[in-house]
C-alpha cells in the first residue's frame, strides 16, 4: 500500500483515464510480484463484466435516452406545470416534480440536468425567474434522479457489493423524496424573498397535461411496480422499461422515431463502454486488493483508532465531498467502495444504509465545482456562465447536505421501506 | 515527414471508418438484437412459462461482446472517464507543453498496457478452447467472447498507437488528424 497508493493517486492526477490508471497499477504488481500470473488480469476483467445483473444498466440507460428522444421531458414539465404551477414559484416546484418523475424513467443524473436546461430554462425566464435561480433549480434538480429508481448509481452499487439492487431501489425513495422537500423549501423561502410569479389554475389545461403525460407516468407504475412486486428481476424490468419506451415511441412519433432509436441506441452503447471499461478495470483492481489484503488492513487501522460508526461515517463523507471537487459520481464509486465496503461491515454499518449514503453525495458532488458535471450540462445548454449555475445552485447544495446529515443520523430514513417491503414480498 | 503523416493520415481515416462504422454500428445492431431478445424472454418466461435455457447467456454475452468492441470507439474519442482538473489547471496557468508531455507518456503506457492484456488473454482463451469451457448455461461456448475481448485491447492499443503519433506530433508543433473529434461530452 506504502508505494500503490501514492502510484495510483499520480496516476490519476496526471489525467490517465481511471480504467487504465487501475489496470496499469495492478499490471505494475503483478509483473513485479514472481508469485503472481499476468493471465489472471484478463481473467479478472472478463470475469467481473459478465454478469447478467449488470445488463440491467445498459437498459435502463436505453430506455431513458429512448423516452427522452419523445420530448417526454416537455410533458412531464406541462403537467407539472398545471399541478403545480399556481404556487408562488409554481414552475420552480414544476421543476423539481417534473425531476423526480423522470428520475423514476431515467437514471441518468447529467442528462436530465441537461434536457431540462433546453425545456424549463426558457418558460423560467419567460416568467420573470432570475436567471441564477432557474439555472440552480434545473442543476440541482437533475440530481435527484441519482436517488430515484431506477438509479444507474445504485445498480452499480449493488454489483459493486453483491446487496440487493430492489432493496437499494427502495431504500433511494424516501431519501429522494425527502431532497424533492427540502428543494421546494428552499423555492417556497425564495418565492417570499423575490416575489415569485405564479399561474392559474386550470383544470381543463390539467385535465390535457395528464392525459399527455399519462404514457409517461404510467411507465415506473407497470416497469418499477413488477419489480417492487417480486415479479420481474432488475435486468428483466430494464429490459421492460426498453420494451415500454420502444412501443411509446413507434406509437407517438412513427416512422421518425426510427431515426431517434438509432441516436439513442448509439448514445447508450457509448455510455455503456465507458462504464463497462471502468468496472472491467476494476475487476482487475480488486484482484490486487484481495492480495494486498488493504480492505483488511484499513478496518483494522479504523478499528484501532476506536471510531464509532456515526463518526466513520462522518469522515467518510467529508472525504466523498472532497473527492467529487476531483472525480465524477460514478469514477468515486468504483474506486471507494471496494476499500470502503468491508470497513463498513466490520464497524456494523448497514451495506444499504451505505449504498444510499455514497448516492446522496453523489448526488451533491454533481454540483460541486470545479468537475460537477450538472453545473456544465445546464450552462451549456441554457448560455448562463458555470459561476451563476453554482451561484443558484449553493442554496439547495445546503438543504441537500441537510438532507445527507439527517439521513446519516438516522438511518430509518433509508431502511425502514426496504424492510418492510421486501419482506413483505419476498418473506 | 510530410509524407509519413499523409500516410498515417490515410491509415488512421481507414481505422476510424471501421470503427465508426462498422464495429460502431455493428455494436449499436447487437445493443437492439440484445434488448429484443431480452424482452421476449420475459413475455416467453411470464406468458407462456418456458425459457431458451441460453437466453440469459446469449443477452448477456452478446451484449458485453459488442460493448467490448465499443471501447476502441469511446477510446477514439478520448472519452474514457477521467480525472483532468489538476492537468486543466496546470494547462491554464501556462504549463502546456507540460501537460502535452504527461498525456504523450499516458498513451504510451497505454498501448503497452492494452498490447500485454490482449497477449496475455491469448493463453486463457486457448484454454478455453482445449477444455470446451461453456458459459453458465452450458449451451454457449465462451471462446469467442474471450476472443472479442482480446480483438477489443488489440484495437484499443492501436487507437493509442495512433493517439501516440498524435500527441508526439503535437509536441513537435505539428498538428495532425485535426478531422478526428478529440473529447465528446459524458453524459451519467
Amino acid at each position: 500500500m506504502g508505494v500503490l497508493g501514492p502510484a495510483l493517486l499520480a496516476a490519476l492526477a496526471l489525467g490517465a483515464p481511471i480504467a487504465m490508471a487501475l489496470i496499469s497499477i495492478t499490471v505494475g504488481f503483478i509483473v513485479y510480484d514472481p508469485l503472481l500470473s499476468e493471465k489472471a488480469i484478463f481473467r479478472s476483467f472478463f470475469s467481473f463484466v459478465n454478469k447478467y445483473t449488470l445488463m440491467a444498466i445498459p437498459f435502463f440507460i436505453f430506455a431513458g435516452f429512448l423516452m427522452e428522444r419523445t420530448g417526454l421531458i416537455a410533458k412531464l414539465f406541462r403537467f407539472a406545470d398545471a399541478l403545480v404551477g399556481w404556487v408562488p414559484g409554481g414552475f420552480a416546484y414544476a421543476t423539481i416534480l417534473a425531476a423526480v418523475m423522470f428520475g423514476a424513467i431515467s437514471g441518468s443524473s447529467t442528462a436530465m440536468a441537461a434536457a431540462m436546461g433546453v425545456v424549463a430554462y426558457p418558460e423560467m425566464i419567460k416568467r420573470g425567474y432570475p436567471r441564477w435561480m432557474a439555472a440552480g433549480v434545473i442543476a440541482t434538480g437533475g440530481g435527484i434522479a441519482i436517488l430515484i429508481p431506477p438509479s444507474i448509481t445504485l445498480i452499480l452499487y449493488g454489483v459493486l457489493t453483491d446487496e440487493s439492487i430492489v432493496k437499494l431501489f427502495f431504500a433511494g425513495v424516501v431519501p429522494g423524496l425527502m431532497l424533492a422537500i427540502s428543494d421546494a423549501v428552499i423555492v417556497l423561502t425564495m418565492a417570499f424573498i423575490i416575489k415569485l410569479p405564479a399561474s392559474k389554475f386550470s383544470w381543463t389545461e390539467f385535465r390535457e397535461a395528464a392525459l399527455d403525460a399519462l404514457p409517461a407516468l404510467l411507465m415506473p407504475v407497470f416497469v418499477l411496480g413488477a419489480l417492487y412486486g417480486g415479479v420481474l428481476t432488475p435486468t428483466e424490468s430494464g429490459a421492460g422499461a426498453c420494451a415500454y419506451a420502444l412501443i411509446y415511441g413507434f406509437i407517438s412519433m412513427r416512422a421518425k422515431f426510427f431515426k431517434e432509436m438509432l441516436a439513442a441506441t448509439e448514445r447508450a452503447v457509448n455510455l455503456t463502454a465507458i462504464l463497462f471499461f471502468l468496472l472491467g478495470g476494476v475487476g482487475i483492481f480488486q484482484f490486487l486488493l484481495a492480495n494486498q489484503g488493504w480492505p483488511q488492513d484499513i478496518a483494522t487501522w479504523v478499528t484501532g483508532m476506536g471510531l464509532s460508526p456515526i463518526s466513520f461515517l462522518a469522515v467518510l463523507l467529508v472525504v466523498l465531498l472532497f473527492l467529487s471537487m476531483f472525480l465524477t459520481g460514478v469514477a468515486i464509486l468504483v474506486l471507494v467502495v471496494p476499500i470502503i465496503y468491508p470497513v463498513s461491515l466490520t464497524l456494523g454499518i448497514d451495506p444499504i444504509h451505505l449504498g444510499i449514503l455514497f448516492a446522496l453525495c453523489i448526488e451533491m458532488g454533481a454540483v460541486i465545482p470545479p468537475v460537477g458535471l450538472n453545473l456544465f450540462a445546464v450552462s451549456g445548454t441554457t448560455g448562463v456562465p458555470v459561476t451563476t449555475v453554482m451561484r443558484g445552485s449553493f442554496p439547495f447544495l445546503c438543504s441537500d447536505g441537510c438532507v445527507l446529515i439527517l439521513c446519516m443520523f438516522f438511518p430509518i430514513l433509508t431502511l425502514w421501506l426496504p424492510n418492510q417491503a421486501v419482506q413483505s414480498v419476498f418473506g | 515527414m510530410a509524407w509519413v503523416d499523409w500516410t498515417v493520415d490515410k491509415l488512421y481515416r481507414g481505422f476510424r471508418f471501421i470503427l465508426d462504422y462498422v464495429i460502431g454500428y455493428s455494436a449499436v445492431a447487437i445493443m437492439l438484437l440484445g434488448t429484443c431478445l431480452a424482452v421476449a424472454e420475459v413475455l416467453r418466461r411470464y406468458v407462456f412459462g418456458q425459457v431458451f435455457d441460453w437466453g440469459q447467456d446469449a443477452v448477456t454475452y452478446g451484449m458485453v461482446g459488442s460493448i467490448f468492441l465499443y471501447f476502441a470507439v469511446t477510446q477514439a474519442r478520448r472519452s474514457h472517464l477521467r480525472m483532468s482538473a489538476l492537468m486543466d489547471a496546470l494547462e491554464n496557468a501556462g504549463w502546456a507543453r507540460f501537460v502535452m508531455i504527461v498525456r504523450t507518456l499516458i498513451t504510451a503506457a497505454s498501448v503497452v498496457v492494452y498490447s500485454g492484456i490482449a497477449y496475455w488473454g491469448i493463453p486463457t482463451l486457448e484454454r478455453s478452447l482445449m477444455l470446451g469451457r461453456k458459459t453458465q448455461s452450458m449451451v454457449l461456448f465462451i471462446w469467442p467472447f474471450q476472443a472479442i475481448l482480446i480483438i477489443a485491447f488489440t484495437l484499443l492499443a492501436l487507437v493509442c498507437l495512433f493517439q501516440l503519433y498524435q500527441d508526439i506530433r503535437a509536441l513537435m508543433g505539428k498538428k495532425v488528424f485535426e478531422w478526428a473529434p478529440t473529447e465528446e461530452g459524458i453524459e451519467i
